[in-house]
């Protein structure tokens, strides 16, 4: 360490001018070119870095807030579930998680991040069967076995002959 | 701390994944493998750290477009002098290397940085089913086709034809009546 | 701020206080002149404070220097880890110089630095760490490349819960009752 302040007061009496401007260098010192060590303009690059740097504070909040989500999803992934039906499915059961939390039990913590996947898919299982039996009429029965398809295929086939059949009579 | 490091150490192991390309269209190939090569589909995912995977595509040469895009697709290129203006369409492309079609289509869609030639490194790219011996060794997990593959009539037994639900019978005596 | 400061992550002294507290402060040395204005406060922490010290902490070996050589009076004390730490003492009164002392004997000798993180943990994983293999199905093992049964896809969210035969006909049965109240 080499002491420089005295020798520096000492040479600089007077008005605070030196000073104002080693506080400026102080902070350009990384900069490049005449950024560095020319004062106007050093000044002006010191003045947008701070500007800069204030808008990066508030951008990181978002970026680590991205990467979580970003790894949550991941996680859950390979437990068969998503990350937005995960998160909403954990709201119902009260699971105060946040998002920084549940990104670190997905790395370190694999076991209890798949209980927390298993129980937010029951979940959602059960919030589907519940909207069926509600409505009924408006679910279309998807994984049907190959009987129904044939039994609805004659159903059909019923229906048309009775129409055609009853058009004859009419005629 | 050095039993530390002894836990951690499969954390970044690579994974190789295995596709079989055949009746595959290219974009839904692409998006089936980006998110491998990228790394995004593991928890430990960080944008600056090197998590990806490598992906082995494999069947190439039968892949499969919609409509007529083999005509209308054009690959365009240009070489910076006058005159240097070229378009190929899709089935040249291919004729004269049936992998390309798939490269271009994963190059295009991963983001555009410096990490995407890393990313195309570790994709590996065949037109058949030859795979070399030291990739095979590697393989750990194949990914299931994005498109489900459509069988033709003859793949299919004739119980199965039989029993095939049918909304009308072309040639049922009955109905002609 | 562009220089940067040193900067730690949270320890202690080879986990003092969890399970027995050991005094970290090794030696204590207090310099000060017998005649100056400025170490009239220490002058007094000596002749009233100093026997009281001793006796409670037996542990602190305690040296009094006076003599005209030292031009401010100061305590260095010296710490379990090796640190040797020097606290200016002029013109403090006798209570301040408690006061110094009392932080000097709980401080642990770990060098005062700005925190990265307010938490540390020595086992951050207790079921072990996530890997590429943790939750790939074992048959993978005996698997030979291509396969009929590929095992890795994306991930479709199920409109449905799985039906199964008896739900099916519950819906049904719904439906059909549905049909004939509408009607």
């Amino acid at each position: 360490m080499v002491y420089l302040s005295t020798v520096r007061l000492i040479r600089a009496r007077g008005p605070p001018k030196y000073w104002k401007k080693k506080f400026v260098f102080d902070q350009t010192s990384h900069f490049f070119g005449r950024r560095r060590n020319c004062y106007s303009i050093a000044i002006r690059a010191l003045h947008k870095a701070w500007r800069s740097a204030y808008i990066g504070r508030k951008i990181k909040k978002r970026e680590i807030r991205r990467l979580w989500i970003q790894r949550i999803s991941s996680g859950v992934m390979e437990h068969g579930m998503r990350y937005s039906p995960f998160i909403g499915n954990l709201t119902k059961y009260n699971i105060q998680l946040d998002r920084k939390m549940l990104a670190n039990l997905a790395i370190t913590e694999p076991k209890t991040f798949k209980c927390l996947a298993e129980l937010a898919k029951t979940k959602h299982e059960e919030g589907l069967l519940a909207a069926v039996q509600a409505y009924p009429d408006r679910v279309l029965l998807r994984q049907t076995s190959q009987d129904d398809l044939l039994e609805s295929v004659k159903k059909l086939r019923l229906s048309t002959e009775e129409k055609t059949s009853s058009s004859n009579q009419l005629t | 701390m050095s039993s530390k490091i002894s836990q951690q150490w499969a954390v970044f192991a690579r994974m190789w994944y295995l596709l079989d390309a055949a009746k595959q269209p290219p974009g839904r190939i692409a998006r089936a493998v980006i998110p491998l090569l990228q790394g995004k589909h593991k928890p430990i995912y960080h944008p600056l750290s090197d998590v990806g995977d490598h992906v082995v595509v494999i069947n190439t040469h039968q892949i499969a477009f919609s409509q007529n895009k083999w005509r209308t697709k054009i690959y365009k290129h240009h070489t910076g002098y006058p005159g240097g203006y070229s378009e190929t369409p899709a089935f040249r492309m291919h004729e004269k290397d049936s992998t390309v079609i798939v490269k271009k289509a994963i190059y295009g869609m991963l983001p555009k940085d410096l990490r995407r030639h890393q990313m195309m490194q570790r994709l590996h790219l065949f037109p058949d089913e030859n795979i070399p011996d030291d990739i095979r060794a590697n393989i750990c997990e194949q990914i299931k086709p994005p498109r489900e593959v459509p069988k033709s009539l003859p793949e299919y037994s004739e119980e199965d034809r039989a029993t095939f639900p049918r909304l009308w019978y072309p040639m049922d005596p009955e109905a002609e009546r | 701020m562009t220089s940067g400061s040193s900067s730690a992550f949270l320890r202690s002294a080879l986990q003092n206080g969890i399970g027995r507290y050991v005094c970290q402060l090794q030696r204590l040395t207090l310099q000060f002149s017998k005649t100056a204005g400025s170490a009239k406060g220490v002058r007094d922490f000596v002749e009233q404070d100093i026997v009281g010290f001793a006796e409670k902490n037996p542990q602190v070996v305690l040296y009094v220097t006076p003599h005209t050589k030292y031009t401010f009076p100061k305590v260095v004390a010296e710490f379990l880890n090796g640190t040797r730490r020097k606290v200016d003492l002029s013109n403090l009164s006798r209570e301040d110089i408690i006061k110094e002392v009392e932080l000097l004997r709980t401080q642990s000798g770990v060098d005062i630095e700005r925190i990265r993180k307010q938490w540390h943990t020595d086992s951050p994983s207790v079921q072990g760490y996530w890997h590429p293999f943790y939750n790939k199905p074992t048959q993978l093992n005996q698997e030979t490349f291509p396969t009929a049964n590929p095992t890795h896809s994306e991930v479709r969210m199920p409109r449905l819960p799985k039906l199964t035969q008896e739900l099916i006909g519950e819906l049904k049965e719904l439906k059909d009752k549905g049909k004939y109240e509408n009607s």
